[in-house]
């Protein structure tokens, strides 16, 4: 391992490697001093012998002579003489040059090395003795060869001469040699011990080092861990995603943040399998498929964006059980993230989001809009309406949509002709729309007012595609399908009034019962509208109304009267403020005029037109700009009415306010050759007058197909100022 | 290197072949079914897949295990209409190593190869 | 049939247009077809539904604008067998392609053929078809939708 491989520990394995080394330096010196000094003290032991030898020497020269002088047997007494002066030669040589010296005796096997002496004055000590022993050597060294038969007294006599005149001083030189041998061993040991002494130091020092350096940086290091913990236990305290690590088992890490436990409403999450958490959240197979996800991250070759766009848990709709002890809805997000560890991924990081929040307000607006859309209406209330008018309506509506879905299909790829259609569309939905409410068949009207939404939106758009017609031709689907199970529903009706009536009644249409439907909605409009109206009404029957005339002359007197009643006709309080009273009068008549053309005139006694609220609308809605509006005459800004696109009502209500109205009725009498005026009074009222020509020339169609030219040519209109 | 393409469809092989610009990639045998797949990989031994998943005979998924009992290092990249993520899931979990949607651009195609054969 | 599921059809043809033919088409104006008319060009790919919801979906087209296709795609051979298969993969591919917003549960066929009319095909009566017009350069084509 190398040294810096070891991070933050490198420091204290240096110092306990420098103790280790330390100490056994020590131990090797003192292993080789002792050695040493042990064998100087052997040495020391040998010089010790050596003055003790010459004293033996002299001892057994004395003997001999003693032996030789009374003729004993010489043998024992000269061998010990010359083993002394043996060993001593032996001794003194090694002494000076080294070598193998027996122990006990001459003869003994055992020897021990002896080292030369190194020291000055041991050596000088040596030098001298040697060269003393020289003289030993002289005198001794023949009398020893000789050999025991050959010693004479004269021989012992001569050598007990020498050796006693220099025995003393050969003495002090061995003793001399012994004390600086002893000396030089005691130097040593004591050298050891200073040694020994210093290496404890330094031991003490080293621990000391070790004590307050790194168990400080340990220290240190603790403290910045047990921060780093803090640091973590806060951000995992304050985070508003639940988070959490998921090992390859999928169990849960020990640590997850405050969040996860307040999305959860548990604890226990540690060591969990992660299907313990989704389990009760999710489908069994949502839960494998999460699980193979999940494994997926695991799986170091699968690529990480292709990853993170196939999570399943991207949002999901939990339901989990709150401290109140309900299950509460919850939307989460759940996003996984690989953890690598040296280049592998150990972990997969988990982050568990509430949107709630924002989930639930995106469904309140969604439901607040389907809420408009709802279809909850009964239909309980055709029962009340008459069968032909009924079948009459349907027809007509069936007639529109048809119209619509042909058009739609041949429709051409330009904007103009795009804008052409959505006018068209918004004159024929109006009118379905017209009937509806006039026959109050609750479902259709609210269809056919969404689909006046999105024909406003797609009219309002920048730019006019293909495309832009999809959410209107769905709607039209789906008014498809509610016609066709209001006449299933009327058909179904008529089989069972047929079983119990026994004369079956031809169906004729009612044409009183068309015009009588008028009374009924304003009654319904007055009441939504929060006013008083009284509907007064002449002539508008079919003994009155040609045949041809009948449909056309409803779908606008319908019209102009809810226009009065919404537009017109004050409020009960604007009203009585106003000095009339709270309740207002529609009156619609119709006749033939003397000159044989037919008149249809709507007169009410409300609020009259304002120009400067005609000016200020059709700013607002960009139908004329501002340097045009100052030029135009008062007549010209009235006529702003006719335009498609106009609205005079400030909240588009169900009732009015869609731009769609007075030019309908416009195209609807010209496409019978007719003319319109129109006169009101300032808070006095307004009066429409339709004249149809007498001579009823073309056959009106439901519906115009060709005419998409609205709004571009002059009214004939009078207006009556006064 | 060696390719097998695995389609139903004549145009989008072809297509595939067409708009393989990977080096040292050749495209060694075409499959229009799971069954034939597998016994091309047996023949041609291809270090690259590429699988549809809607086929006749045997589908894209089957197809994937079996080519993986018989070589298991085959790097399968799914090219398939199905855009769900639960699918790519699926077929990741049994082993394809990549997963992208038709219609593809020539780039995303070789991207996705090149992605696969990083390691050999 | 919700607006936003048809956009996902609509989405689709787009889209397999400019990745695979590098080209724009035009969508033109939705409209209704009972399910007794079919709207049919020379060839027509048809995927049959199941699972969640049932019904199909096709893809007709003309020859020509099939062989413009093939050959925006890189293809030589404009012969009737590659058309037809053309005209399957792009009602193969929008309807796989669908599942990314309708899940596995819109569970979808391996493409029909159909050269000529849709005599054969057979609708459910209550349900009204999308036709949903398609308008590359010169030539027409429509995808519809049928679903309960």
């Amino acid at each position: 391992m190398l040294l810096h491989d070891l991070g933050k520990y490198r420091g204290i394995v240096a110092a306990i490697t420098l103790f280790l080394v330390l100490d056994t330096c020590v131990l090797a010196l003192n292993y080789f001093v002792s050695k040493e000094i042990q064998q100087e003290t052997e040495s020391v032991n040998l010089a010790g012998r050596q003055g003790m030898l010459t004293q033996k020497l002299l001892k057994s020269l004395y003997e001999l002579q003693d032996d030789l002088a009374v003729n004993l047997d010489v043998t024992d007494n000269f061998q010990e003489f010359a083993d002394t002066f043996e060993l001593f030669d032996v001794t003194l040589v090694a002494l000076k040059e080294g070598g193998m010296v027996p122990v006990t005796d001459i003869n003994d096997t055992e020897q021990i090395e002896v080292q030369p002496v190194n020291s000055e004055a041991a050596m000088q000590s040596v030098d001298a003795g040697l060269q003393l022993w020289q003289q030993y050597r002289e005198i001794l060294g023949p009398i020893i060869n000789n050999g025991s038969e050959q010693v004479s007294l004269l021989d012992i006599h001569e050598s007990i001469a020498t050796v006693k005149e220099t025995n003393a001083t050969l003495l002090t030189f061995m003793n001399d040699l012994t004390r600086y041998m002893e000396q030089q061993a005691n130097e040593k040991t004591q050298m050891l011990q200073y040694v020994e002494l210093a290496a404890v130091v330094a031991a003490i020092l080293n621990f000391f080092v070790i004590m307050f350096i790194f168990v400080g940086r340990l220290k240190k290091n603790d403290e910045q861990l047990e921060l780093s913990q803090k640091e973590n236990a806060e951000i995992l305290g304050t985070v508003k995603e639940g988070l959490f690590l998921l090992d390859q088992e999928l169990i849960i890490g020990s640590q997850y943040s405050q969040e996860l436990v307040n999305i959860f409403g548990r604890q226990d999450l540690d060591g969990k399998k992660l299907a313990v958490l989704l389990k009760d959240m999710v489908s069994d197979s949502e839960l494998q498929l999460s699980e193979d996800y999940i494994g997926l991250l695991f799986k170091e070759h699968v690529n990480e964006n292709l990853i993170q766009s196939l999570n399943p848990l991207k949002q999901i709709e939990v339901n989990l059980l709150g401290p109140t002890g309900l299950f509460e809805t919850k939307y989460l997000s759940f996003q996984f993230n690989r953890v690598r560890v040296n280049k592998r991924v150990s972990h997969v990081l988990v982050t568990v989001m509430d949107r709630t929040v924002e989930v639930e307000l995106e469904r309140e607006l969604e439901e607040a809009k389907t809420k408009a859309k709802g279809e909850v209406d009964s239909l309980v209330s055709i029962l009340s309406i008459e069968k032909s008018a009924f079948i009459d309506f349907l027809d007509k509506a069936s007639d529109g949509i048809n119209l619509i879905n042909e058009e739609l299909k041949s429709s051409n790829q330009d904007h103009k002709a795009y804008m052409a259609n959505v006018v068209q569309f918004q004159r024929i939905i109006h009118s379905i729309k017209g009937d509806a409410s006039a026959l109050d068949v609750s479902p259709v009207e609210k269809k056919t007012h969404e689909m006046e939404d999105v024909l406003t939106d797609i009219r309002n758009s920048d730019e006019i595609t293909g495309n832009s017609f999809l959410p209107f031709t769905v709607k039209l689907d789906e008014l498809f399908s509610q016609i066709g199970s209001l006449r299933l529903l009327s058909e179904q009706i008529a089989n069972i009034s047929d079983q119990h009536s026994d004369t079956a009644q031809p169906v004729t249409h009612s044409n009183t019962q068309s015009f009588a439907e008028i009374n009924s909605l304003v009654k319904r409009v007055a009441e939504d509208e929060n006013k008083m109206v009284n509907l007064v009404t002449q002539g508008l029957d079919s003994h009155h109304v040609p045949p041809a005339y009948i449909r056309k002359v409803r779908e606008v007197a319908i019209q102009l009267v809810r226009n009065a009643v919404v537009h017109g006709i004050e409020e009960p309080n604007k009203r009585v403020e106003l000095g009339k009273s709270p309740q207002g009068t529609v009156k619609a008549s119709f006749q033939q005029k003397s000159d044989g053309n037919y008149s249809l005139t709507i007169i009410d006694d409300g609020a009259g037109l304002s120009v400067n609220r005609i000016k200020r609308h059709a700013l607002q809605n960009d139908l004329v700009s501002e340097q045009d509006i100052e030029k135009m005459s008062n007549g010209e800004i009235l006529n702003l009415i006719f335009q498609p696109g106009f609205s005079t009502a400030s909240n588009v209500s169900m009732h009015a306010g869609r731009g769609v109205g007075l030019d309908v009725i416009k195209q609807s009498v010209m496409e019978a050759g007719g003319k319109m005026k129109l006169s009101y009074k300032q808070n006095k009222g307004c009066r429409f007058e339709i004249v149809l020509p007498g001579k009823i020339t073309t056959t009106t169609k439901t519906y115009n197909e060709t005419d998409q030219n609205i709004g571009v040519e002059q009214v004939n209109h009078e207006v009556v100022n006064s | 290197m060696k390719l097998l393409i695995v389609d139903d469809s004549n145009i989008i092989r072809r297509k595939i072949r067409r708009s393989n610009k990977v080096g040292d990639l050749e495209v060694v045998g075409s499959a229009c079914n799971g069954l034939e797949a597998v016994e091309l990989v047996k023949q041609t031994q291809p270090d690259l897949v590429t699988m549809d998943l809607t086929m006749p005979e045997m589908d894209g998924i089957e197809s994937i295990e079996k080519i993986l009992e018989v070589k298991p290092d085959t790097r399968i990249l799914v090219v398939s209409a199905l855009a769900d993520k639960a699918t790519a899931i699926r077929a990741l979990t049994i082993g394809a190593r990549g997963f992208i949607c038709k219609p593809f651009t020539e780039d995303e195609l070789n991207d996705a190869f090149e992605q696969l054969l990083e390691d050999i | 049939m919700k607006e936003e599921q048809l956009q996902v059809f609509i989405e689709g043809t787009k889209y397999f247009f400019s990745t695979f033919a590098g080209q724009q088409v035009d969508v033109g104006v939705p409209y209704l077809v009972s399910s007794d008319t079919k709207v049919a060009f020379d060839y027509t790919g048809i995927i049959g539904i199941a699972g969640a919801r049932k019904g199909c979906v096709y893809f007709s087209a003309p020859g020509r604008l099939l062989a413009k296709l093939l050959q925006a795609l890189g293809e030589d051979d404009l012969e009737d067998d590659n058309l037809c298969d053309v005209v399957g993969e792009v009602a193969n591919t929008v309807s796989g392609n669908a599942r990314r917003d309708l899940g596995p549960e819109f569970v979808i066929s391996v493409p029909v053929i159909v050269k000529g009319q849709l005599e054969d095909i057979k609708l459910p009566r209550e349900i009204r078809s999308f036709v949903i017009p398609i308008t590359w350069g010169q030539d027409k084509a429509a995808l519809v939708i049928c679903l309960e």
